[in-house]
C-alpha cells in the first residue's frame, strides 16, 4: 500500500476501520523522511520518537473502542517556528539555537494532535519568516520536489516541500505577506491562509503579529478541510485572535457555486507577472463562472504599506539582536531587518493609515462580489539562487516580487485559500488565490472543491517522488 | 513625503546610533541599499494620501 499517494482523510478512514494503525502510518512516513527528504531539505528535525510514542497512544485508544479524531494517526509536520514540545523553536535561525526546548506545543500543533493526527518534524523556513524563497544558509536551502534545481517558495517552503514530495499529507505554515500562497503555488500543493483572527497563533516565533497567520497546506481540499477545522478553536493566548466559533467546512464541499457572484480581479493583478499566471487565474475565473473583471484600488499601495509594516514590526522583534549579534542573522534576513529598525515612525504609521484606508474600499468590492480570484505569485518557481525576476516587460528583484499578488490581500486579513494548477507552463505547477469577505472562508471552499471535482484545479506527489 | 535631497547612505549613518547600531562604514553602505530596497518597494504607500479619519491601528475587526 503506498501511504503517500493517499489523502489524510483516507490514511484516517483505514486507522479507525483497524485496516491500519497508527504506528505503521508514522513508520512509512518517518522512512519516506529518511530516504527523501536529503533531496528536498524540508525538515530540521524529524521528532520519531515522539510520534511513535503518540502513535502508540493512538493505537491504545482504537484497541479500547474510544472515539478517535478525524485526523486519527495522520503524520503530518510544523514549520519550525511553532513550538513542538521536546524541540527547540528555531524560526529558521541559528540565533534560537539558545532556546531551551519547548515544554509545551503551539496551540496549532496541539490542535492537531486533538484531532488525531501525529506531529512527526520541523520544517525549513525563511529565517524568521522574512522571505519568499526558503534559500536559508543556516540549515540549507529548501528544494522544490518538482525541479530539485528551483525554489520551494518560502517562508514555508518546508512545509511546501514536504507535502509535495509525498513526506506528509498535512503541514502547517504561516503567512505574513504570502508565506502559505507562495509556497503553494511553487509547489502546487492547496493552501489556506483563514480571516486574521481567526486561528490561534499562540505558541512560537511570530514575525509581524499585526499580519501574522497560521494555515495548512494539503494535497486534497478534503484534507485542507479537515486541518482547518482542527486547527480552529478559542485560545485567550493570542491577543488578536477574534473567536467567532466553530466553522466547519467539510459539510459544505458538495454545495457548489450556484448562487455565489464571482469576479476576476484586473489591474494591479493583472500586471507585473508572467502570461501563464494570468492564464492560470482565467482558467479558474470561467470554471466558476467569474461575471466580470473588477479592480481593487490602491491595491500597489496597500502592498507597499505592508512591506513597511513588515519591515519595521518585524525588526522590532529582533531589536535586541540586531543590535548585538547582527552578523549572526541570515544574510538575505539582515540587511532588510536592519533597514526596517530606522524606517521613521511616521513613514510607518502612515503605512498604517494607508492599510486601514484601503481595507475600506476593498470591503466595499465584497458588498457586490463573495470570491475575487487573481494569480497567487508572478510565476512558476525560479532557480535556486536566483535574484531578478524578469516578468511583463520587467527586471525586478526576485524575492521581494514573488508577493506581488498575495501581500495586497493579507495585509487587510482576507481569508484566502490557494488553489494549484498542473500543466500551465511546461513542468512547474501554479497557484491562484481564491479570494472572499472576512470570516467567509465557506465560500472558498466551495469553489476548492469545485475546481477539484472538475478537475481545474489539482494537487499531485511530484513525480520524482511517487 | 520624501524630498529630492534624501541621501540614504547619511540617513542610515545618522540614525543607527539612535537606534543603539553601530556599523562599519561599507557595512553602513550595504545598509543603505537595503534601505533603498525599502524605500523603493514601499513609495507607493508613502505617497499615497489618506483622509484626516484613516484609523492607523490595525484594526480588523469585519
Amino acid at each position: 500500500m503506498s501511504l503517500h499517494l493517499l489523502t489524510a482523510g483516507e490514511i484516517a478512514s483505514l486507522i479507525r476501520d483497524r485496516r491500519l494503525s497508527a504506528t505503521a502510518a508514522v513508520t512509512a512516513a518517518l522512512d519516506r523522511i529518511s530516504a527523501h527528504d536529503g533531496a528536498v531539505n524540508a525538515f530540521t528535525e524529524v521528532t520519531a520518537a515522539r510520534a511513535l510514542a503518540r502513535a502508540g497512544v493512538v493505537d491504545a485508544a482504537i484497541a479500547a473502542g474510544e472515539a478517535v479524531g478525524p485526523l486519527a494517526g495522520v503524520p503530518f509536520a510544523a514549520k519550525n517556528l511553532f513550538d513542538v514540545a521536546g524541540s527547540v523553536t528555531l524560526a529558521g535561525s541559528v540565533i534560537e539555537q539558545r532556546r531551551a526546548p519547548a515544554t509545551q506545543d503551539a496551540f496549532a500543533v496541539a490542535a492537531m494532535e486533538r484531532a488525531g493526527a501525529i506531529c512527526v518534524g520541523c520544517l525549513n523556513m525563511d529565517e524568521y519568516a522574512y522571505g519568499f524563497t526558503t534559500e536559508n544558509s543556516h540549515y540549507g536551502a529548501c528544494h522544490n520536489p518538482h525541479d530539485l534545481s528551483r525554489v520551494a517558495g518560502g517562508s514555508s517552503g518546508g512545509s511546501g516541500a514536504s507535502v509535495a514530495a509525498g513526506l506528509v499529507p498535512i503541514s502547517l505554515g504561516t503567512d505574513t505577506n504570502g508565506s502559505i500562497r507562495v509556497p503553494a503555488s511553487l509547489c502546487g500543493l492547496w493552501g489556506i491562509k483563514a480571516t486574521y483572527g481567526r486561528l490561534s497563533r499562540a505558541g512560537g516565533v511570530m514575525f509581524v503579529p499585526s499580519l501574522d497567520h497560521v494555515g495548512p497546506f494539503a494535497r486534497s481540499v478534503g484534507d485542507l478541510a479537515l486541518a482547518y477545522e482542527a486547527m480552529q478553536g478559542e485560545d485567550i493566548e493570542d491577543p488578536a485572535q477574534s473567536w467567532r466559533g466553530m466553522q466547519r467546512v467539510s459539510g459544505v464541499l458538495h454545495e457548489g457555486v450556484t448562487g455565489l457572484r464571482v469576479a476576476r480581479l484586473g489591474g494591479h493583478f493583472a500586471r507585473h507577472g508572467h502570461g501563464y499566471v494570468q492564464v492560470a487565474a482565467d482558467r479558474v475565473a470561467d470554471a466558476l463562472g467569474a461575471r466580470a473583471m473588477v479592480e481593487i484600488a490602491d491595491a500597489a499601495a496597500g502592498r507597499a504599506a505592508a512591506f513597511l509594516i513588515t519591515a519595521a514590526e518585524g525588526a522590532n522583534q529582533h531589536l535586541d539582536d540586531l543590535r548585538t549579534q547582527p552578523e549572526r542573522f541570515e544574510p538575505l534576513t539582515r540587511d532588510r531587518l536592519l533597514a526596517g529598525a530606522l524606517l521613521p515612525a511616521q513613514w510607518v504609521v502612515h503605512a498604517q493609515r494607508v492599510r486601514s484606508h484601503y481595507r475600506t474600499h476593498v470591503m466595499e468590492l465584497f458588498r457586490h462580489w463573495d470570491i475575487l480570484i487573481a494569480p497567487a505569485t508572478p510565476s512558476v518557481a525560479t532557480p535556486i539562487g536566483q535574484d531578478m525576476l524578469e516578468a511583463d516587460g520587467q527586471v525586478v528583484p526576485l524575492r521581494p516580487s514573488f508577493g506581488v499578488y498575495t501581500q495586497p490581500i493579507s495585509c487587510i486579513g482576507l481569508p484566502v485559500i490557494a488553489a494549484p494548477l498542473q500543466g500551465v507552463d511546461d513542468v512547474m505547477p501554479v497557484g491562484v488565490q481564491l479570494i472572499a469577505a472576512p470570516w467567509a472562508e465557506d465560500v472558498l471552499f466551495r469553489a476548492a472543491a469545485l475546481l477539484e471535482r472538475e478537475g481545474i484545479c489539482a494537487s499531485v506527489v511530484a513525480p520524482g517522488f511517487v | 513625503m520624501i524630498t529630492d535631497e534624501f541621501d540614504p547612505l547619511a540617513y542610515v549613518t545618522a540614525v543607527a546610533p539612535a537606534m543603539g547600531m553601530r556599523f562599519a562604514p561599507e557595512r553602513l553602505a550595504v545598509l543603505a541599499d537595503a534601505f533603498t530596497l525599502v524605500v523603493r518597494v514601499g513609495m507607493p504607500a508613502l505617497l499615497h494620501q489618506v483622509p484626516d479619519e484613516a484609523e492607523p491601528a490595525p484594526v480588523f475587526v469585519a
